[in-house]
């Protein structure tokens, strides 16, 4: 059964287990009251046909049924005898009047007796004992009765006598009817309580529910404020819900964080925007001085427009909405354009720059946009951050059918923590802001999001001789060098 | 008057300091917290501009740096952390005032001459010796119905000795409030813009402004004959 309700589900089911167990129940003590009922009946029976045995007789050769006898001579009993005898040898059949001609019937032969139900004239129920017999001979014939036919010569009977059980099959009716009764009332008892349990029992459920909707998951300093009388079963739901809304907590505060970034990063240039358009109209100026501030303004917006290209990039890469088309990239070719492309900044920071490139094409399945805009980020990060007239190490390899490349560059000494949060967009370990160089703040925050994206590793070291290394790695078997 | 400005960002460092100097401040520039603090540390004046997030040492570590060496200098943060929590934190640091980014030039020279006026314990925006009158947000000298022309740098110098009247100041306390670190003036300078002043401000039926306390420096009172 598929139920959306926990509680409909446990009602109806403990429900069924309480009714089986009810009608169960029920069931055995009808059984036991009609098994000791028609212990008492068959009993009964035993002792009358012990009883009526003893009056068929063996006399003078002939048979002779005093039972029949007796009850003809006593009108009660000739309405309420049962009684039924055959000759086994000569196959006469006697019956007593209140058989009314009706056969009892003849169990088998045997001398054990045997229990039927029959039914009797009238229509009434009645039980029935059967057993083979022998009539008894009288003394001037033998000395004592015995069951030995073939010794005596006396003709083997079957006696059938037959009691009318219509009371007790009433008295077991009625029976039926009040444990019936009980059931359905115990039932209805049993569904009502144990509804009320449930519904007691999913209280505090209820009440952790609510106080789980009312906790403000936007509030980075809210709680959940477990109620103190809650059940240690409901203990682990809460610690999941302590933990997830501590997820929650982390995530607001980053987007927060982020948001604050994101305004801090754009407010800083549009206030030298301002402030150089409202400088430049001040007082009346000649031509070129309006130019070169009109330029210095264009400067600060282009930039701003690269840093809100890149926030949309990241935006779109971080929701997964940014679409990758996997063609066959020479990693070669993109390394090469890449520094040819800062050659000029490399220039102008008197850096030196190794490469470790081979000749021959590295052809990697990964999308080329998304893959050189990674490049330009590393590569363009090394060269902006390397200490001046240092050197700038780009190489690409393949080493058991794993491509990487490794871009390093000798820079200031990095803190482990400061490691920990360099992914993170607009984390700057010095707090300095480097728009003014031509970095946003979020080219690493996006070269790790593009690495998701494409599936490549992307890792950072530090070594002790103040070497930054980035080492981006491709997954296994997606090397084609050609 | 001696502003100094400490911002990173140079379209925005530029600005300010061009806009001051317009204004007639005498006006350093640094572009990193480091740079910030040792001018801050060598020189007198009159309000710091400084902003937060610089590189090599945070503004705030700046602020209280100053603050710490007993100087009340005013300091004007300047900031794009707009959140009341950052506001605090910049006032409880020391600062004086909170200035969010982007904000309008103008307003962070009226935000200046306030941080002035208190510094000197000046409430009015118009400063009077005598029959003169120096309008403080328009920079304009008045005597009479007569307006008096200044250079930026004779404005300066009565500004300065306006907002301490009645006190004797230094040639050394004029040099420091007027000229900026880089400019090479004279050793005279000061004798020099003082005679200028003189001069613009002339006398009128005698009475004087300017006085000279001889080995101790000049004294902004007027005074008839």
């Amino acid at each position: 059964m598929n139920f959306v309700s926990i509680r409909s589900r446990l009602v109806v089911w403990i429900g069924l287990m309480v009714t089986l167990i009810l009608a169960l129940g029920s069931y055995v003590i009808y059984v036991t009251a009609r098994s000791t009922l028609y212990q008492e009946i068959d009993q009964n029976l035993e002792s009358i046909l012990v009883l009526q045995q003893l009056e068929l007789e063996f006399v003078d050769g002939g048979i002779y049924h005093e039972w029949l006898h007796d009850i003809e001579n006593d009108d009660a009993r000739a309405k309420t005898t049962y009684i039924q005898v055959w000759n086994e040898v000569t196959g006469a059949v006697t019956r007593s009047p209140a058989l009314e001609g009706m056969d009892l019937p003849h169990l088998f032969g045997s001398e054990i007796a045997r229990y039927a139900d029959v039914l009797l004239p009238g229509g009434h129920h009645g039980r029935v004992i059967g057993k083979q017999v022998f009539p008894v001979v009288e003394w001037h014939e033998q000395h004592v009765a015995t069951s030995s036919v073939e010794h005596f010569d006396v003709p083997a009977h079957y006696m059938a006598i037959a009691l009318d059980v219509e009371a007790a099959e009433n008295a077991m009716r009625r029976l039926v009817g009040t444990l019936m009764l009980g059931l359905v009332f115990s039932l209805l008892v049993s569904f009502v309580t144990i509804r009320l349990i449930i519904s007691f029992s999913f209280r505090p459920l209820e009440r952790l529910g609510r106080v789980i909707v009312e906790t403000n998951v936007n509030d980075p300093k809210a709680v959940l404020e477990v109620p103190h009388d809650l059940p240690s079963e409901l203990r682990g739901l809460v610690s999941c819900y302590q933990e997830l809304f501590a997820r929650i907590s982390l995530v607001r505060e980053r987007e927060r964080k982020f948001s604050a970034n994101v305004a801090h990063e754009l407010r800083t240039p549009l206030a030298g925007v301002e402030a150089t358009l409202e400088q430049a109209l001040v007082t009346e100026r000649d031509a070129r001085d309006y130019k070169q501030r009109i330029e210095c303004a264009q400067d600060i917006v282009r930039k701003m427009g690269d840093l809100v290209n890149r926030l949309m990039w990241f935006s779109r890469l971080y929701n997964k909405s940014e679409t990758v088309a996997m063609t066959p990239i020479d990693l070669a070719l993109i390394l090469d354009t890449r520094l040819a492309i800062l050659r000029g900044r490399i220039a102008e920071r008197d850096l030196r720059v190794e490469t470790k490139i081979p000749s021959q094409s590295c052809l990697v399945a990964t999308d080329e946009t998304l893959i050189s805009v990674l490049m330009n980020n590393l590569i363009g990060n090394a060269v902006a951050h390397a200490d001046r007239g240092t050197e700038v190490r780009v190489a690409l390899r393949s080493v058991d059918g794993v491509i990487s490349i490794q871009i390093s560059n000798a820079c200031r000494t990095f803190e482990q923590t400061e490691l920990e949060h360099i992914f993170e967009p607009f984390y700057r370990s010095d707090t300095a802001r480097s728009l003014d160089e031509g970095h946003t703040g979020i080219g690493l925050a996006l070269s790790q999001e593009i690495a998701n994206l494409l599936g490549i590793e992307l890792k950072i070291h530090f070594s002790e001789d103040s070497i930054f290394t980035v080492e981006i790695r491709f997954s296994e078997n997606n090397d084609q060098f050609s | 008057m001696r502003i100094l400005v400490v911002e990173d960002y140079s379209p925005l460092r530029k600005a300010m300091v061009e806009s001051l100097e317009t204004a007639g401040y005498a006006v350093d520039a640094a572009a990193d917290g480091e740079e910030g603090l040792w001018y801050a540390q060598n020189h007198d004046y009159d309000t710091i501009v400084l902003d937060i997030m610089l590189p090599k040492m945070n503004g705030l570590k700046v602020l209280e740096a100053i603050r710490s060496e007993g100087k009340g200098v005013p300091m004007i943060i300047i900031s794009a952390r707009d959140s009341v929590e950052h506001r605090i934190e910049g006032l409880d640091a020391g600062a004086d005032d909170y200035l969010i980014k982007p904000f309008a030039l103008k307003e962070l020279l009226a935000r200046v001459r306030t941080q002035m006026r208190k510094a000197y314990g000046k409430t009015a925006t118009r400063l009077v010796v005598g029959d003169l009158e120096i309008d403080l947000p328009a920079k304009r000298v008045g005597r009479g119905d007569e307006e008096v022309k200044l250079t930026a740098r004779e404005y300066s110098l009565l500004e300065y000795l306006a907002l301490r009247e009645g006190e004797v100041v230094s040639r050394q306390e004029i040099w420091d409030h007027v000229y900026n670190y880089y400019e090479d003036a004279s050793s005279n300078a000061v004798d020099v813009y003082i005679g200028y002043l003189r001069k613009k401000l002339g006398s009128k039926d005698g009475a004087t402004y300017i006085q000279t306390r001889r080995g101790q420096g000049y004294l902004l009172e007027y005074q008839q004959e």
